[in-house]
């Protein structure tokens, strides 16, 4: 049972390049590694093919690219979108390396920090759950992993006030790790995940009293989206889930599935039959199937990939190549067609999107210079910006855009420039030049914070 | 024009040129309206109405709700079919026993959706077929012109509250609303009245105007910090903290007409409790902080100018689940109080034998456009332009 509850250590990039991937490793499958020289020309093909009835070739195609200058303000709007945190020097690193060396860069393998125990967090003076995701970010080589994994986290939601605080975690820290995998594996991932489970009551669910939580936001939130199902589907779906549950061992939960509490009758999800009596705990499987082999379950992914990334509006036409893109290949082959497509250089692209208060919170600490977060900011993410990040608000997690900015929230996030910039023996920052390059556009001095810009992605 | 457009034009103009206004008067803008208190109350997660607004007499109650069912004797009898959850006990000694209490039994729309977030949106804007962007009280917001004419406590402000041009105010409490006084944050206020001078396009721009909108706030919210309330009569749960903050700012006339907050902890597929548990610590908190709220008002001579509607997405299934909650359903219950509201059971009496039902809920007999309807002409307001002509409004008054 170790396995289950014990993240596979990172594969040496020496190991990776001779044997490949390795199966079976942990409870779910791992990130498949990214190697340019082997798999780039077979994704190239896919997506030429999987795009070519639309506009691979057009502007907003899968095979775009921007072939601009990359100089650091490039680079900069890069960085910041990726990652969320960086500075000058990282910025010229990145525009030193050219574009697809900056994009596979900074999309490499995630770097997996030590899961602890339980123990670990509880009792007095303990490390905190929300402090310790803030000082990965801060001190991770692998910082778009942590903005991704936060995308994974508002999009697959579960709140520690209900799972218990080491089942989310838990959670977040496998989302982290099949970030840039396909989002089949995500997906198979989440639904077996005891933190799901318990979150949306399937651990409740039986044939006399299917409960339909997980199998009404499995579709309204984490797949198809509003309008794309009848509340007979959620019924059918709900029936199929049934016995999908936890189990309680050493002090944690695993999945478990009970036969005795599944329903064995036929049903049918989206016209489609689902029957398996010979092994019925497949019949969950077979409705992701379903799921993933919907077109429309990659366009709300790909729409809400693009307004985490790339634009609060994005063209309809960018929504149906990003689909494709992720349909055929992983998170990655999606995130590297953007990260390289000209649209993402545009002016009205940059400045778009407004950051979320874990990014704004981190990228300001990072610039002024922090590498741990200081004493505090678990409470002042939770109680003044906002955003508990180890519970989101509700099961569709967080607000985006302009909805972040109500007064109360707008004032806590200036109130937060004082804190964040502090030197460590308290006293206001030196006004002279500093490094907020990547943290905003147009910072002359610690005292730039205020404007618009530092609220912006 | 005239002296309130006057107003509101001018205010407009400072804050065009970044200028924190403090200039206009608070009472002008107050004798805009006609001096009435519109206050929304969400329950969030869809509170669950046959626990109550108990139809305690039929048999299926406590067939269809063996673990959960509250036993007749705890129940708070209205009459012979219905009764209050045991946690209402303030509510009734206070604001039913007075006649100011109306319950709107099996309320909803048609069509009903069992999704949170879309039932929401839908009970926020008052638009069952497509939820529009903008709230039922946006029209009524952009009207008014201005952000101080609508007040939400929390985080993010509810849609309903949305105008196209103007929204309402959003703030947590009203302590603790400013920028603080060091020479540091002093030197970044100043900094940040350079900024906003400066126009910005596109998502910058946005946040420049959310600036705006902010400092001008700030200003109007913290001269409520020096309103005081009866003493030790709120209690202190967010209920109570939420009602007391409203009754202040009405005693110090802000210009609010309507105010909005939300609490959570609804959504009991699991443990719901019965007279006492989950729910029961819910509706208690909340009855406590309307009774108070009720008092407040009635010292301040202002009980009659105001009415509170307490409503949740949805109600949930008449049948519990299998642990010891029920899930998502339709028909819900409102609670509607007011010193002019005249009290009763709106919506008749559930019945829960099984072909009454709508697919195991609670069908819906009364839309909630027309109990807005009603809170929309106590404020002197037009139903019809906000919700709809077809929706007349409920006669509660």
């Amino acid at each position: 049972m170790e396995t289950l509850r014990t993240l596979p250590q990172p594969v040496p990039d020496d190991v990776v390049t001779s044997i490949g991937l390795e199966e079976g490793v942990g409870a779910f499958p791992s990130t498949a590694p990214y190697r340019i020289s082997t798999q780039a020309w077979k994704g190239a093909l896919a997506l030429l093919l999987a795009g070519g009835t639309l506009t691979a070739c057009g502007r907003l195609g899968a095979g775009a690219r921007y072939r601009g200058p990359f100089g650091r303000y490039e680079a900069a709007h890069l960085l910041r979108r990726a990652a969320a945190r960086g500075n000058a020097a990282e910025a010229d690193n990145l525009a030193s390396m050219g574009l697809e060396h900056a994009v596979d860069a900074l999309l490499d393998s995630p770097e997996i920090p030590e899961e602890h125990d339980p123990d670990y967090f509880e009792g007095e003076g303990s490390p905190d759950y929300r402090n310790a995701w803030v000082n990965q970010w801060l001190q991770t080589r692998t910082p778009a992993a942590e903005r991704l994994t936060l995308f994974w986290h508002g999009h697959f939601v579960t709140e520690a006030g209900k799972t218990g605080w080491w089942n989310t975690y838990h959670k977040i820290n496998k989302l982290r790790e099949l970030s840039l995998s396909s989002f089949r594996d995500l997906l198979y991932m989440i639904a077996e995940d005891p933190a799901m489970l318990i979150y949306l009551d399937n651990n409740d669910s039986t044939k006399e009293h299917p409960n339909e939580n997980w199998a009404r936001e499995l579709m309204e939130l984490f797949t198809l989206g509003e309008g794309h199902y009848t509340e007979k589907d959620i019924q059918e779906v709900a029936r199929a889930f049934t016995g999908w549950s936890v189990s309680w061992e050493d002090d944690h939960h695993y999945f478990a599935f009970y036969a005795e509490d599944h329903d064995f009758g036929p049903k049918t999800v989206l016209g489609r039959s689902v029957h398996n009596t010979h092994n019925p705990l497949f019949e969950g499987y077979e409705v992701l199937d379903i799921l993933l082999e919907n077109p429309q379950t990659y366009l709300f992914i790909s729409e809400k990939l693009l307004k985490f990334y790339f634009h609060p509006d994005p063209d309809p036409r960018m929504v149906q190549v990003g689909a494709d893109v992720l349909k055929g290949g992983t998170v990655r082959d999606f995130l590297k067609w953007l990260f390289m497509h000209p649209e993402f250089y545009a002016d009205e692209a940059r400045n778009a999107l407004v950051k979320s208060p874990m990014e704004y919170a981190v990228g300001m600490l990072y610039a002024a210079g922090k590498r741990e977060a200081p004493e505090g900011l678990s409470w002042w993410l939770r109680a003044r910006l906002d955003q508990d990040p180890y519970n989101p608000p509700d099961v569709s997690g967080w607000p985006s855009g302009a909805d972040w900015l109500p007064d109360a929230l707008l004032l806590q996030r200036l109130k937060f420039i004082d804190f964040a910039t502090r030197t460590t023996d308290g006293e206001p920052p030196p006004t002279g030049p500093v490094d907020y390059s990547v943290f905003m556009d147009g910072a002359a001095n610690p005292l730039s914070l205020v404007a618009p810009e530092a609220q912006l992605l | 024009m005239n002296r309130r457009n006057f107003i509101k034009r001018s205010l407009f103009t400072v804050a065009a040129t970044g200028l924190v206004p403090s200039l206009f008067s608070r009472t002008a803008l107050a004798a805009g309206g006609n001096g009435k208190i519109l206050v929304l109350y969400h329950l969030f997660g869809g509170n669950d109405a046959v626990n109550t607004l108990i139809p305690y007499a039929q048999s299926e109650y406590a067939s269809f709700r063996p673990d959960i069912a509250i036993p007749s004797a705890n129940v708070i009898t209205l009459d012979s079919s219905l009764g209050l959850h045991p946690a209402l006990q303030p509510m009734m000694d206070n604001l039913w026993n007075n006649g100011q209490l109306a319950l709107i039994s099996q309320v909803g729309y048609p069509n009903h959706n069992r999704s949170h977030f879309v039932s929401t949106a839908i009970w926020n804007t008052g638009d069952p077929d497509r939820p529009n962007k903008t709230g039922w009280l946006g029209p009524y917001i952009d009207e008014q012109n201005d952000p101080f004419c609508a007040t939400n406590f929390g985080s993010t402000l509810p849609r309903a509250l949305r105008g196209v041009h103007t929204a309402g105010l959003s703030i947590e409490s009203i302590s603790g609303f400013g920028l603080g006084g060091s020479n540091w944050e002093g030197q970044l206020q100043t900094e940040l009245l350079r900024q906003i001078q400066q126009g910005r396009h596109g998502t910058a721009e946005e946040v420049r105007k959310a600036m705006e909108h902010m400092l001008r706030s700030v200003e109007r919210v913290r001269e409520m910090g020096n309103v005081n309330v009866t003493p030790d009569l709120f209690p202190n749960t967010s209920y109570g903290r939420r009602f007391a903050d409203i009754a202040r700012m009405i005693k110090g006339d802000f210009p609010s007409q309507v105010y909005y907050a939300s609490s959570g902890g609804f959504d009991t597929h699991s443990d719901q409790g019965g007279a006492t548990g989950n729910q029961a610590n819910l509706l208690g908190q909340l009855a406590a902080a309307l009774s108070a709220f009720r008092q407040e008002m009635i010292t301040q001579g202002r009980w009659n100018d105001v009415v509170v509607m307490v409503f949740s997405e949805f109600g949930r299934r008449v049948q519990q689940n299998a642990s010891g909650g029920t899930d998502h359903g339709k028909g819900g219950v409102m609670f509607v109080t007011g010193g002019a509201v005249q009290g009763g059971v709106y919506g008749g009496v559930p019945a829960l034998a099984e072909d009454q039902l709508d697919d195991g809920d609670l069908p819906v007999k009364v839309d909630f456009r027309s109990v807005y309807a009603a809170g929309a002409q106590f404020i002197g307001a037009n139903p019809a332009e906000l919700v709809g002509a077809e929706h007349t409004p409920l006669d509660l008054f």
